[in-house]
């Protein structure tokens, strides 16, 4: 028997993240990428040395490793990394014990009573803890109609360890938590409570000073609406920090926000159920899921189910069914008259607004307020602002369809490209989205060759429910005073 | 020299209406210099097009002036005019050169639908952008359409700026033409597609201490090491594929204690293209290992294996230090009749280690 010669034998390497969220590359001694994987992965390799990356959320940290001739195996673990974290958890960046006391013990308070039925916990705090100023300041949180429910006074502020923070028990539904940031205008996301549910959010301030010199003294603090978490919990439980779940939670919350993909298709279902005390694991997991090639979708329905029967009709929730090929769509005819949480939840609704308009019901909170919606990965923000009134009624689609074709054909002559480029300079009284559907028109205009910009290239372009393209349409149609063919 | 090759270096740090940016313009300094560089990209002087706030602003303008903001430049106009002449040779179907390098470095964000339809698309905020109407040029439509055309073999775009989306600014194409290509040129021009960060993602800039105390995009620095250092084939040809695993391998070095996402690089269906040749083919700098012994008796011996366990070398120590260069890679050093070792990444850089 002859020994079998260095290229030709294999030994079975192991590779074990601190946790199944964490990203594993392992890389040859010519710096090639040889497998990836998530929480685990194994792989026979020759004897050799290897790198080995771990990613943890935006930590990447390199292990050399040495598989010998004599092993029989190999296995590697790797301790938990130290991650960049909004919500305050052991063993992070910017872990502070004393925020994380404090949210865990203030977690299991009630501060403010304006409803029944669940509840919303928010905390936010500074990075570095020796600011006095209160973390909470310009935070308001609303009604989905617009009444304001409570503000920064009602909170709990902890000068010394930098955090605010508030729990309301409330109705089910949609909220609106507001930040005043000043100069910068005023900005709000959105936070769904449900019954019997707690759901966390966790914030950390940024200066939002307009500073073009350091001559500015005032500092503006406020919290990033941009980069918040969000968790949830069984109303009565306490939050903590130093759970598995808290981290995983986190962890893909991080993945969705940079595009990338830590969650297992084949593993799913079970780290779900793991990690079932943190619905919102399961909410961060399916979305990630959906953005493969080729996403599974009998895993993703079956995930989507337990999270409705779990925590009810949750926007980010019914928007997993939101696709071409769903029998449950069909079957399950439902409205999402509230905004989502998440920016993947509101591509997927405006894209099945064109198939489906009354997705979004005319006048609904996502009808009116798509204008100003901000999406920055992954959380829908939106700024509050003075918008010029849009006119009222919807339009057809084949009437919008007309309007469109009438605006471009006008916008193609020299007196209505002027006057559409005049009234774009000039017009006040024109909201930001009827001001970008005639920006598309003068841009057709200059290419004549171009496609005329139908609805479905407008939704597309501009990721708004279909209903409000056609509102809009007939709105700059009727403030343009603009006549119909024929 | 490469006569046949040109460049469109654009770099935007005065934005009156978003917040400045330190970096930009040193970008496009260091990027032009290795562009200028014989041992770069051997570019005359004349084939390099440069677009910058400096290049476009009079003296008078105050970036932090909102005021001004419509007079901020370089405005789309200013851009767009760079791309036009290759724009009408793809128009009447002509070759105009073996290589285009497309370099862009401001503010910038990524097309905001569905993420997974248009992975590449990426625009640069014009210098008169503001949080409400951001004006943009769509860089990557420029280069796609170029590349469609075949206007040059070989298309490297390289993007140092955001890819976050904002749904208030709506991703615009620039007015381009319709003309049919032949679609097996298209197939067959090579690409190097770099951008600082993947989709829905920021890129950085950074004060670099070692650089004159000046700030840079992090990412353009990663890229400019990797020119200077990456590892020639035995043909003297540094390819793309080697240019991004070096990058992907030093940025996080590079960015210190600011975090980057990864970069994107997308080498394209076709082959890999050469972004240049070095006359001396083997290694331009091999780096050198410093190893300090914790304690020194007299009569130590250092072994050395590589990444794949066969022995190098092995050493004898005459002082507490020894000094050994090699090539980049893996490497284990153990100390003999001990179970002191130590495994070590050698990149480029002079390492020092103690076992």
């Amino acid at each position: 028997m002859t020994s079998k010669s260095r290229s030709e034998k294999k030994i079975p390497l192991t590779i074990q993240a601190p946790d199944n969220a964490t990203e594993i590359f392992l890389v040859s001694n010519r710096f090639e990428r040889i497998e990836s994987g998530i929480g685990k992965l194994e792989q026979s390799v020759s004897p050799g040395l290897y790198k080995v990356r771990f990613r943890s959320g935006m930590t990447q940290e390199d292990r050399l490793i040495e598989v010998g001739n004599n092993q029989s195996q190999v296995v590697f673990k790797e301790p938990p990394l130290s991650f960049e974290s909004t919500t305050p958890l052991l063993n992070t960046h910017e872990d502070n014990a004393r925020q994380r006391t404090i949210a865990s013990q203030q977690s299991g308070k009630v501060h403010l009573k304006a409803g029944k039925g669940s509840r919303l916990f928010l905390f936010i705090r500074h990075q570095h803890s020796g600011s006095s100023e209160n973390p909470g300041e310009g935070v308001t949180l609303h009604s989905l109609e617009g009444k304001t429910i409570a503000g920064m006074d009602d909170g709990i502020h902890n000068s010394e360890n930098g955090c605010w923070c508030l729990q309301v028990e409330l109705d089910p539904g949609t909220y609106r938590l507001q930040v005043d940031t000043g100069a910068l205008g005023t900005f709000e996301r959105f936070l769904v409570a449900c019954e019997n549910w707690q759901t966390l959010f966790f914030g950390m301030t940024t200066d939002f000073s307009l500073r073009e010199s350091e001559a500015v003294e005032e500092h503006i603090t406020r919290v990033l609406l941009k980069s918040s978490s969000v968790h949830m919990m069984k109303t009565g439980k306490i939050f903590d920090p130093a759970s598995a779940s808290s981290r995983m939670t986190e962890l893909s919350k991080i993945a969705l926000e940079s595009g990338r993909t830590v969650v297992d298709e084949n593993s799913f279902g079970k780290l779900f159920a793991e990690n079932i005390d943190n619905p919102m694991f399961g909410i961060y997991g399916a979305h990630q899921l959906l953005t493969n090639r080729r996403p599974d979708y009998t895993i993703i329905d079956a995930i989507a189910g337990k999270l409705e029967s779990l925590i009810g009709p949750h926007p980010d929730v019914l928007s997993l069914w939101l696709r071409k090929s769903s029998d449950r769509l069909d079957k399950k005819s439902f409205a999402l008259s509230s905004p989502p949480m998440l920016t993947r939840s509101w591509e997927l609704l405006t894209r099945e607004s064109l198939r489906r308009s009354s997705i979004v019901p005319e006048g609904s909170f996502s009808d009116l307020f798509s204008n100003g919606m901000l999406s920055t990965a992954p959380w829908l923000l939106h700024r509050v602002t003075m918008e010029p009134e849009t006119g009222s009624g919807t339009p057809s689609r084949a009437r919008t369809q007309e309007m469109l074709g009438d605006l471009a054909r006008i916008s193609g002559t020299t007196k209505g490209f002027s006057m559409l480029d005049a009234a774009l300079k000039e017009r006040k009284d024109l909201t930001q989205l009827e001001h970008s559907i005639a920006q598309a028109m003068l841009n057709q205009a200059q290419h004549h060759s171009a496609p005329l910009p139908s609805l479905n290239k407008l939704v597309e372009n501009f990721t708004v429910p279909s209903v409000a393209i056609k509102r809009s349409t007939k709105s700059l149609f009727e403030k343009l005073e603009l006549k119909q063919k024929g | 020299m490469a006569a046949d090759d040109y460049a469109i270096v654009i770099g935007i740090s005065a934005y009156p209406g978003l917040t400045s940016l330190e970096g930009p313009g040193n970008d496009v300094d260091l990027f032009t210099q290795w562009l200028r560089k014989k041992d770069g990209g051997n570019l005359p002087k004349k084939n390099i097009s440069i677009c910058t706030s400096r290049f476009c602003l009079s003296k008078k303008f105050d970036p932090s002036c909102c005021e001004q903001i419509e007079e901020a430049r370089p405005n789309r106009e200013d851009i767009e005019k760079l791309f036009r002449p290759w724009v009408i040779a793809g128009t009447l179907g002509n070759t105009s050169g073996r290589r285009l390098y497309i370099f862009a470095s401001g503010h910038g964000f990524g097309k905001a639908s569905d993420s997974h339809t248009n992975p590449m698309d990426t625009a640069l905020y014009t210098a008169n952008a503001d949080v409400y109407i951001g004006l943009h040029v769509a860089v990557t439509a420029y280069a796609n359409w170029l590349s469609q055309a075949a206007v040059f073999d070989e298309i490297v775009l390289v993007m140092d700026c955001c890819r976050t989306k904002n749904l208030m600014h709506p991703f615009t194409y620039p007015v381009l033409p319709n003309t049919s290509h032949d679609p097996e040129k298209a197939r067959k021009v090579r690409k190097f597609y770099a951008f600082a960060s993947p989709w829905g993602n920021a890129a950085k800039e950074k004060r670099f201490m070692e650089r004159g105390n000046r700030t840079y995009g992090i990412f353009t620095i990663a890229l400019l090491e990797a020119l200077a250092k990456a590892r020639a084939n035995r043909l003297g040809n540094v390819k793309g594929e080697t240019i991004k695993k070096y990058i992907h391998n030093v940025i996080d070095e590079i960015a210190g204690d600011t975090k980057v996402p990864p970069p994107e690089i997308d080498l394209g269906n076709y082959n890999d293209l050469i972004w240049f040749t070095r006359e001396d083919s083997t290694s331009p700098h091999k780096p050198l290992v410093t190893i300090t012994l914790q304690e020194f008796r007299g009569n130590e011996i250092c072994h050395i294996q590589n990444g794949e366990l066969e022995a190098l070398d092995s050493i004898p120590f005459k002082s507490e230090r020894l000094s050994v260069s090699l090539d980049p890679g893996l490497y284990k050093f153990s100390i003999e009749g001990t179970d002191r070792n130590k495994l070590i990444q050698l990149l480029n850089d002079d390492i020092e280690i103690t076992i």
